[in-house]
């Protein structure tokens, strides 16, 4: 039974974190940007795509392949922050139609480039430790530890550091933080940047413990609004919380109950939180 | 005098003219028009896509050999592709579209229950014949109740085909875990498979869903595992849902042999899990690089893929459900959907199709005559290539 459990938390582990590393990015554009990015899921799935075309086809290796699909997803991160989201930050209802617009263009790219093949990387590191009846495999392992100490890092880069502090202020106040000299529009380049190597992470992490398609952009998407529903809009910290939940449901739900009740367990919740608590679990009020 | 010479010429000339042309205008085929309804976008475009695209590299082939012949009148095919986006609205969107609007008798297309059943709402009361390239043998979708739909795969007829070749190949199985796709279908599968698997001596000790949301297998593979099957036998999906479900199994330490018992492309599953973790995983399908297929699948079907610059072997269904359809109009000789499908009911004989001759069956399975089954090539993963294993008897009983 503890042995079993240990396998359950590998697997929330790695699940959680990786919901929480998309929707880290998701919640830090909107709370210091004010955009609802949606295309937020096909980023990651775009990311997944780019770090196989590193790894596989050109043979770079996992580390190499992850950090150069960081640095082009960040990249690209700043171009969408620049071209197509700082025109309209003031313009909330621009903004969200600009970013359903990407999640179309990005998808129908997807389409007409990797069409509907999936694909796969291999995993980070082979093999698997074997505890009795179960085995756990080095690269959930790998993938839980990556993502986890990323989040610390972000966490801590959020909390320790000007920069991050600057983040904090203009998601509490832009207009008082830009009177303070904070160069808001500096500040939200980096936050799209990292919000989207962080997806573009994510899909690569992805793709070596699970499969890569372009439907995954949809489903993450559906992940990533339950998640910051959870949390309640605004609140970063508590991504955690709400990645950590879906975590849970996602591995516990299919293992323990049929089907027909685990696939809408989720959206339940999310259903749940938005009648008793509409703010989300740590939001504040409006 | 010159003037009148040159004037009898060009009136020869044009009577030679209208002579030659009249023939060429006489023998001018007609246009048959038949709609494809696949999904071109969404999560089921991984096969109906290429599906799609096969169909219209029959239509061609057809259309190159002279199109068909129906009453002594030459028909050329007109394929006309409509998306149906993965799901059931779509569907009944592009279906509606093709009967009202191109006033089509005859369409392909449709692979799982909801998809099936949103077509057959509108082709049925419309008398539209529709040769649906899949069904998962559910009653919502297939039985007495839709004479004129008919299925050229089905996700029974490849079970005693490889239930029987887990047995030859791996005598120590004698537990199997049943692993379906979450549409609800799941205990028609494990019913349709129990007889053939209790005849063969294995016994189902885990038939379950999976989500269909599912973003990480694990959890639903562990619990399968939980029973402690010697062999993972995969009912119906994509080579996505099989390559993510055998990366699970792997990582949690299976070792024993996996198949599926639907047409999944071993090859497909080879590039979606990799060499290592497919090792063993056979499949009742075909192969577009084997040299084991039929004479007109590497002659013909290779050749008009190639010129399309396609290499997928989904086309391959697309071609047959096509080519099928065709032949049972020129063999009713009648382009009454009605006819046809009597004719496909009660006479179909000697349908060729890329993998050999097709059998019309399913009166025990669906109630009534309508599914059309090919045979089927066992491959499996071998050394990160699918090998050919023999070609095997596909029937829905």
């Amino acid at each position: 039974m503890a042995i079993e459990i240990i396998g359950h938390v590998v697997n929330v582990l790695m699940l959680s974190s990786i919901y929480i590393l998309v929707a880290l990015g998701f919640a830090l554009v909107f709370s210091i940007m004010r955009i609802m990015n949606f295309a937020h899921g096909a980023i990651y799935m775009i990311g997944g795509f780019v770090c196989y075309s590193f790894w596989v086809p050109m043979g770079l290796g996992p580390w190499l392949s992850l950090l150069a699909t960081m640095v082009v997803i960040g990249g690209f991160g700043l171009f969408l922050e620049r071209v197509c989201f700082r025109p309209f930050r003031k313009d909330f209802e621009k903004a969200t139609i600009m970013a359903i617009a990407l999640v179309i263009i990005l998808k129908t790219g997807a389409d007409l480039t990797v069409g509907p093949h999936s694909k796969s990387m291999p995993p980070i590191i082979a093999g698997g430790l074997s505890l009795g009846d179960l085995t756990l495999s080095f690269d959930r392992i790998t993938v839980a530890l990556i993502a986890s100490a990323l989040l610390i890092a972000m966490m801590l880069f959020i909390k320790k550091t000007r920069v991050g502090q600057a983040m904090l202020a203009i998601a509490q106040d832009p207009d008082g933080a830009s009177l303070m000299g904070i160069n808001t529009d500096r500040i939200s380049a980096l936050v799209c940047a990292l919000g989207c190597a962080l997806a573009g992470l994510a899909g690569g992490l992805v793709g070596s413990v699970l499969v890569l398609h372009v439907c995954i952009a949809d489903t993450m998407l559906v992940k990533i609004i339950a998640v910051i529903i959870i949390a309640g809009i605004g609140s970063i910290g508590g991504i955690w919380a709400g990645g950590l939940a879906m975590g849970i449901l996602d591995t516990l739900g299919p293992y323990f109950l049929p089907n027909v009740v685990s696939d809408p367990l989720s959206l339940a919740l999310v259903v749940m939180i938005l009648v008793i608590r509409p703010r989300g679990l740590f939001g504040q009020e409006a | 005098m010159m003037q009148k010479t040159m004037r009898g010429i060009i009136g020869l000339l044009i009577m030679m003219l209208a002579l030659a042309v009249q023939p060429a205008l006489a023998r001018e085929a007609k246009i048959l028009k038949i709609g494809a309804v696949d999904s071109l976008t969404g999560w089921m475009a991984a096969g109906e896509q290429p599906t799609n695209d096969g169909a219209k590299l029959a239509a061609a082939w057809i259309n190159d050999y002279g199109g068909i012949k129906v009453k002594g009148v030459n028909y050329k095919i007109e394929l006309i592709s409509e998306d149906s986006k993965s799901t059931p609205q779509g569907m009944a969107a592009a279906v509606t579209k093709l009967v009202e609007k191109e006033g089509v008798k005859f369409i392909i297309g449709g692979v799982n229950p909801v998809q099936n059943t949103a077509a057959s709402s509108i082709t049925e009361p419309a008398g539209v014949l529709r040769l649906s390239n899949y069904t998962c043998a559910t009653p919502e979708e297939s039985g007495p109740k839709f004479p004129l739909t008919f299925f050229m795969n089905s996700n029974v007829q490849g079970a005693r085909a490889m239930l029987t070749y887990l047995k030859k190949n791996y005598p120590n199985v004698k537990t199997i875990a049943l692993s379906h796709p979450g549409d609800g279908g799941g205990e028609n599968r494990r019913k349709h498979l129990e007889p053939i698997a209790k005849e063969l001596g294995l016994t189902i000790v885990f038939s379950g869903e999976w989500p269909g949301e599912t973003v990480d297998f694990t959890p639903f593979v562990r619990k399968a595992l939980q029973t402690k099957p010697d062999a993972f036998v995969f009912t119906d999906a994509w080579a996505y849902h099989v390559g993510s479900q055998l990366k699970a199994l792997r990582a949690l330490g299976f070792k024993g042999p996996a198949v599926s018992t639907d047409s999944e492309i071993v090859a497909e599953v080879l590039e979606v899990s990799g060499p290592k973790i497919t090792e063993g995983y056979a499949a009742a399908s075909w192969d577009m690089n084997s040299p084991e297929m039929k004479p007109v699948f590497k002659k013909d079907f290779l050749a008009y893929a190639k010129k399309a610059g396609k290499n997928n072997a989904w086309m391959a269904w697309g071609w047959n459900t096509l080519w099928v359809l065709t032949q049972a109009i020129e063999k009713a000789q009648s382009l009454d959907p009605a006819l046809v499908a009597e004719y496909l009911r009660k006479d179909a004989k000697d349908l060729q199709t890329l993998f050999g001759t097709a059998i019309v069956s399913g009166q025990k399975t669906l109630g009534i005559k309508a599914a059309i089954c090919a045979p089927q090539a066992i491959f499996v993963a071998k050394d990160g290539k699918p090998v050919f294993v023999e070609w095997v008897k596909a029937e829905t009983p």
